[in-house]
């Protein structure tokens, strides 16, 4: 139904994932083209998706926040980044982020790795792709990544990169290590 | 980020309003909605007299290919309202959806490498 000269646009995204303090919006701010966006999701109290406006008078709501960037790889591809809310409790906005995204970037902070276990436990649970990126500080004690694998008891296959979530560069190289890591995953994908 | 309170309280009447209009109907389009599905306006020349404020807003942001979570954003209404309007406004023509994907293909894949590499 497009006018031929138009080509059908292509959208593709990446959930930001890790505890809080590990940098989340500070990679999709580093990378994003346009300052990162804000929008909000509305739930029931139990953690439900409100799936449609029906009968949402009568409920009561509570509303999450997301951030997200966008980069233009092509005129016609866009990737969105998402950040996972805050609050760890509402996986069914997990749910509604992972859905046909590449995959995740889980983020760790190696001063406090046990704020990535929920999303790590979330990912590999799920069987979706995903890299645990650490997040470095410079001035923290520079850890290996077979270091964290072990601290983590991160499965052998997940990739495991060391950045700076400031740094576009670095966060790009993040990027790069997930979409490498869906293609190597891609062939043996279960239809 | 103060906004943010100001309009969780106003958000209840607007949302009542806003399912009033759609009658509660659930189009068949609103499930294929993903927060990173674009849109854009089906042609240049549509009369936009018909639509709700809202709607009108969604039609002038989306002269170019935009997601559900950016006119969420931009019109500072819910992921779950901007469904609701857009999927009417697919439903009513106004509106072109990019195709719904259950991910991307290993070609996708490989061209969103090439492109963050290239940057």
């Amino acid at each position: 139904m497009n006018p031929h000269d138009e080509v059908d646009p292509q959208s593709v995204k990446v959930v930001v994932a890790g505890g809080f303090g590990t940098g989340k919006t500070t990679l999709v701010k580093s990378v994003s083209e346009i300052p990162p966006l804000t929008t909000e999701e509305l739930l029931t109290e139990a953690g439900t998706a409100v799936d449609d406006l029906a009968g949402i008078e009568g409920k009561k709501t509570t509303t999450v926040t997301l951030d997200f960037g966008r980069i233009t790889v092509h005129e016609d591809l866009v990737l969105y980044l998402f950040g996972t809310p805050g609050q760890d409790r509402f996986w069914i906005m997990w749910d509604e982020l992972a859905r046909g995204a590449i995959g995740a970037v889980v983020l760790v902070d190696t001063r406090r790795l046990d704020s990535s276990f929920a999303a790590i436990d979330y990912f590999e649970q799920r069987g979706i792709t995903f890299v645990v990126a650490i997040n470095e500080f410079p001035q923290d004690h520079q850890y290996e990544p077979e270091e964290v694998r072990a601290a983590l008891h991160l499965d052998s296959q997940i990739p495991i990169i060391r950045f700076d979530a400031r740094r576009r560069g670095s966060s790009l190289q993040a990027l790069i290590a997930l979409v490498h890591h869906a293609l190597n995953r891609a062939p043996m994908a279960v239809p | 980020m103060a906004n943010d309170e100001e309009w969780v309280d106003e958000d209840a009447g607007r949302v009542g309003r806003l399912y009033a209009l759609t009658g509660g109907r659930v189009s068949p389009t609103h499930r294929q909605l993903d927060v990173a599905t674009q849109f854009k306006v089906a042609a240049a020349d549509l009369d936009l007299r018909a639509l709700e404020p809202e709607q009108r807003q969604i039609a002038a942001l989306c002269q170019r290919w935009l997601s559900m979570a950016e006119v969420s954003a931009f019109l500072h209404i819910p992921l779950v309202v901007a469904r609701q309007l857009l999927s009417d406004l697919v439903d009513h023509g106004v509106v072109t959806m990019s195709s719904a994907k259950a991910g991307p293909s290993r070609a996708v894949l490989l061209e969103v490498l090439h492109g963050l590499k290239a940057m």
